[in-house]
Order: C-alpha cells, then structure tokens, then sequence
C-alpha cells in the first residue's frame, strides 16, 4: 500500500523550554487531492499544528512523513520543495511589491543564490493570474487591504508548486465573493492538481462544505477526526466550544449546517423551538 | 535591460562624472581639461599637476566612494535585517563597535607609522561583528520589537562601546590627538595605502550583500515567513550581519566613523529602484558613494583653507533628515 501524502503519527506540538504541551497525540493523513479542514476554538493550537507540519516548529515527540518519508530527517530544502504554508503575518512594512513577494515562493526550487529563470516567471504569472492579483502586482504591499494582503500569502505558497498545502485561516479577512473564490480554488487544487490541504478556518459550515474531512483540535489534542457528517455534531461541537449548537441540514447539498444557538434571550422573548 | 538596471547604470555615471569633477575641487582648482591632462600624464603646465591628482586627489576621492559605497549597502542591508528604516552602521553601534575594535588595535599592536591597515580593519571588523550581532541578538530575544527600541538599544551599545573608546584614549593619551582626528571621520591625507588596505574589505563585503539580495527580500516580510519560505534564517542573518559589519569595519578604519551616509543612501535609492534588494544594495552603494565623494568636496572648500572632518559634516547634514525620518515610521 502506498503511503500517504502526508502523515503525522504521535505529534506533540509546543514552543520552548518548560512550557506544557500545546497538542498531543496527533495521528492524522491527509492524501493527494483530500482538502482536511483543521477546527477548533481559539488558542486550541491550529496555528501550531500547522506550523509543526510545515516544519517550522520541531516536533516535542513523533514525527511528520510527506510521502512516507520524515521531514525531519530529510532536511529544510527537501521539505520546502514539497511543503507550503500561508501564515497569517502581516507584511511588516515591507515594500516589496505583489510580483516581488509572489517571486519569493519561487526561491522554494531555485534557492537563494540563483537567478530566476523564464519558468519561474511563468509561474508567478500563473498563479497571479489564478489568484485575480495580476492587476495589482506592481502594487507595493504594505499598502494592500487585509483580504488583499491574503490572497498575496496564498499567491506565495501556490507559487513554491507544491505538493502539500497548508493555510491559516486564508478566509479570515476575505469579503464574502473572495472567501467562496478562495476555497473554490483550494478545492479545484486538490482535485486537478492532486494537492493534499490542510486549511484552518473558523466558519463550521465552510468547513462542511469545503471539506473532504474534519480535524477538530481541543483539550490539547485531536479531539475528532472524520468526514463532516461524522464531526460536525451537537455533541462534538458542543464539548469543544462549550457552547450549545444546533446542526441541521443545508438544504441543496444535504451537508450539515451548524447554526448559532443564543446562550441568553430578553426575558420577555418567546423561545421557538424548530 | 530592465528599467530599474537602467536607473542603478545611471547612478554609476553619476558617480563617476562626480568623482571626476571632484579631482579639481580643492585649494588649486582644476578645469576638466586641466584634470584630464594631469590623468594621461601629459599635462603641459607642470608635473605639480600631476601630483596634486596622483597623489592627493585621486586616492582621496577612491576612498571617498569607497566608503561611502560600503556605508550605503551596509545601511541598506541593516535596514532589510531589521526591518527598520532608520537603522544605519552608525545608528546600530556597528560604527562605534568598529571604531572600539580598531582602537584596541592602535593602541595595543600599533605604534606603527599611520594606520596599521592590516590588523586595524580586522579588530574594527569583530567589533562591528560584535555591535551588530548584539544588538540583533537583543531584539531577536524581545522579539518584534517597536523601531524605537532598536534605537534604543542601538544607543545603549554605542555609548557603552563610545565610553570604551575614551577610556582606551585617556589610558594611551600619547596616541590621544591621532585617534580623535580619526575618530571624528576624516579622508584628509590617507592616500593609497589606506586605498589599498583598506579597498579589498570593502569590495568583498559589498559583493556579498549584493548575493545576500534575495535573503533580504524575504527577510523584509518578517522572519517567520522568512523561515516558511525555507530560508536558514540563523546562518544567513549571520552572513548579512558578517558582509555588513566588514564593509563598516573597514570604512570606520580607513576614514573613522561617519555617520548618516549609511542612512540617507537606501532611502534616496529606494526612491529611485524600489525596495528588491537585487536593485537596493547597488543603488544604495552607489548613492552612498556620490553623497560622500560631495560631502568630502564640501568638506575641503566650505572653511578654505581649514578642512572640516566629513564625519562632522555628514552629521551636522544628516541629524534633520534622521529625524524626517523618524516622525515618518513612527507616525
Ligand atoms: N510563540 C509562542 N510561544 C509560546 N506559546 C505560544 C506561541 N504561539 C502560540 N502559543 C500558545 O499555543 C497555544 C495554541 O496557539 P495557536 O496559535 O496554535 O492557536 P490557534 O488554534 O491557532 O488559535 P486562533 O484560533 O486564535 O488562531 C495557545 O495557548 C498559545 O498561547
Ligand atoms: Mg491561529
């Protein structure tokens, strides 16, 4: 059997010295053209996961495979070849325009010292075109809305071609038409280009729609795992946001749908129950 | 050619129809005619034309672009690596850490005749080294700091290494008069020597920004999404801080320490290229350079026939446009 895209087997995620644990015991796969949608309340350690797989973070215990291989052991440039993550920095003030910080994810293949080649060019043309920046590329970018400076990010990990994507809430400042653009091409990465994702996002329900599979991280690890219909329940969601949710159907595609339920009401309100 | 490769030729013949107009700046004034027949050697008004060129002038406007072409890419390369627009050789301590290291050394090897310009470099280099990687390190440690705190603590290791400096000078003070002049940042009478041991260090550290150019892209989005990118962030920040600091050692100790060049250069360049460090490090090299060439014209004629040290001059000069600077970023 072949191996997955990628693997972590046994995680234990964490920053520094004394500090606890932020997750452990992650198991999880993610194969070619699955898009995995990472949940969990805030500080449930998302960003972390992410960053582990991306190998920015060591791991405290077990070990990240792409493609059965440890990433570890394989080294910085073998992984970044194969690996790309979207965080959510800012851009720091740098004045670089969109084309130069698009470039950048080039750097992934040709390294640090070599100059870029036509290929690379008509890469970043590629995918700025993909990512509807090619208007703006000239653009500096420490002058871009928040949504802009987003997709700029996505634009960056897409041009390192990679096999493996990781994105940090790549919605979080997307305008409604942007947020369904953005994860309709994730989605149409996975399945023409065979990309495996892993994307975070706060929105339940985009996650049932976008998703293959949910991870769903609380208490300090992978509290569910599985197909949404499989984690997006009551039950589940309300241990890991402790907060009382109703989960009904979306009524063309029959994919659950996780609606709000308020916690207090007016005194004076009628309460209706469906 | 690209337009940004056009603009950085620009500054080159900029650079050097200025440096060539500043072979007749001084107390004999030289017509361009006169210049350029005293530089082929057949001059027909007299072999004194020839030396005051040779000798004098042409060394002294070498260096001068030297200098200020190490202090230009260095101030840009800083700028990059911290992510700040006021950081600068002088500002960071790079300068005083330098001119700390390289005093140890006169003061200690050198009663040899002018500036041992073997050692002298070498100790000003680790100095540099050591300001620099000080204060990089501290603001690593703090983590994303505010421009001022770098500011800050660029100023805690300046006057700390500044006062190490005095106490070197009151302790040897039979060396007192040599160290101050050069401390205040002069190119008066340094000639080849200082040309020539002073010119490889620079080169070679100008040449290694100029590689380190698309490290510098990635760190200016900040070091994390430097590392995202596969960037080796802590041998290549060593790298910068190493190509940086041998390109301000060796301009501290041929010409002392000057302030601001390395400053005011990236931000007229950055004007003039963009901020991709591929068109910035030259740029800013180049504009450096002609700052400086101009600056040490000024600094020869302005008080005839007394000549004012050009690290004076710079910072009388550069103070106000640090301070433009400042109320910009910190707005
Ligand atoms: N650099 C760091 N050093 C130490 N602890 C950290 C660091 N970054 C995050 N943490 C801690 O790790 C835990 C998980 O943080 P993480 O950023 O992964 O959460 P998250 O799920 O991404 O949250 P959010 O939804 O707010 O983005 C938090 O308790 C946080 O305080
Ligand atoms: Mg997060």
């Amino acid at each position: 059997m072949s191996e997955p895209r990628l693997r972590a087997e046994g995680l234990a995620c964490g920053y520094g010295r004394g500090l606890p644990d932020v997750l452990t015991d992650v198991d999880l796969t993610v194969e070619s053209g699955e898009v995995l949608a990472l949940l969990g309340p805030n500080g449930s350690g998302k960003t972390t996961l992410l960053r582990t797989l991306a190998r920015l973070l060591p791991p405290r215990a077990g070990s990240v495979r792409v493609d059965g291989e440890d990433a570890w052991r394989r080294g910085r440039a073998w992984t970044h070849r194969r690996v790309a993550i979207a965080l959510q920095d800012d851009p720091q003030g740098s004045r670089l325009t969109v084309d130069e910080v698009v470039r950048l994810g080039r750097a992934a293949h040709r390294g640090w010292w070599l100059p870029m080649t036509h290929d690379d060019g008509a890469v970043v043309d590629r995918v700025l075109e993909r990512t509807r920046l090619a208007a703006m590329r000239d653009r500096p970018v420490d002058r871009l809305s928040a949504g802009e400076w987003q997709r700029v990010v996505l634009a960056q990990a897409l041009a390192q071609e990679p096999r493996v994507l990781l994105l940090d809430e790549p919605t979080a400042h997307l305008d409604w038409n942007f947020q369904s653009e953005i994860l309709e091409l994730v989605d149409h990465l996975a399945r023409d280009q065979g990309l495996a994702v892993v994307v975070s996002l706060h929105d339940l329900n985009q996650a049932s729609t976008w998703a293959d599979r949910i991870a769903l991280l609380a208490e300090g690890r992978l509290l569910a795992i599985g197909e949404p219909d499989a984690v997006l329940t009551a039950d589940i969601l309300g241990r890991a946001y402790r907060c009382p949710v109703l989960v009904d159907r979306h009524p063309l595609t029959g994919t659950p749908m996780v609606l709000p339920t308020p916690r207090t009401r007016r005194p004076n309100e009628p309460v209706r129950m469906p | 050619m690209s337009d940004r490769n056009v603009r950085v030729v620009l500054l080159l013949t900029i650079l050097l129809a200025v440096g060539v107009a500043s072979l007749g700046v001084g107390a004999v004034r030289l017509s361009p005619v006169e210049i350029v027949a005293a530089l082929s050697g057949r001059s027909p008004a007299a072999a004194q034309h020839e030396t005051i060129v040779w000798e004098l002038r042409l060394p002294r406007v070498i260096l001068a672009g030297l200098v200020g072409l190490a202090l230009g890419a260095a101030g840009a390369a800083y700028q990059g690596l911290f992510r700040n627009p006021l950081a600068d050789p002088y500002v960071i301590g790079a300068s005083t850490g330098s001119a700390l290291g390289a005093t140890l050394v006169i003061v200690t090897a050198g009663q040899a005749g002018g500036l041992g310009f073997g050692a002298v470099p070498l100790g000003g280099f680790l100095g540099a080294v050591g300001a620099a990687g000080l204060v990089y390190a501290s603001t690593a440690w703090w983590g994303p700091a505010p421009i001022v705190s770098l500011l800050l603590a660029g100023s805690a290791v300046s006057s700390c290494l500044g006062a190490m400096v005095w106490l070197l000078m009151v302790l040897h003070d039979q060396e007192l008069a040599r160290i101050v002049s050069w401390l205040m940042g002069s190119l008066q009478g340094r000639g080849w020597p200082a040309l020539i041991g002073g010119g490889p260090y620079i080169v070679v550290g100008f040449l290694g920004l100029c590689a380190l150019a698309r490290p510098l892209d990635a760190l200016s989005l900040g070091e994390q999404p430097a590392r995202a990118l596969g960037l080796p962030l802590k041998p290549i920040s060593g790298l910068i801080v190493a190509a940086a600091s041998l390109a301000t050692a060796a301009a501290v100790a041929v010409a002392g320490v000057i302030g601001f060049v390395g400053l005011i250069a990236p931000h007229l360049a950055r004007a003039l290229v963009g901020a991709r460090h591929r068109y910035l490090i030259p740029a800013s090299g180049l504009t450096g350079a002609i700052l400086l060439v101009l600056a040490d014209d000024l600094a020869r004629t302005i008080a005839a026939p007394i000549e004012l040290p050009v690290g004076v001059l710079t910072a009388i000069l550069g103070g106000p446009f640090f301070l433009v600077v400042l109320r910009r970023s910190v707005r």
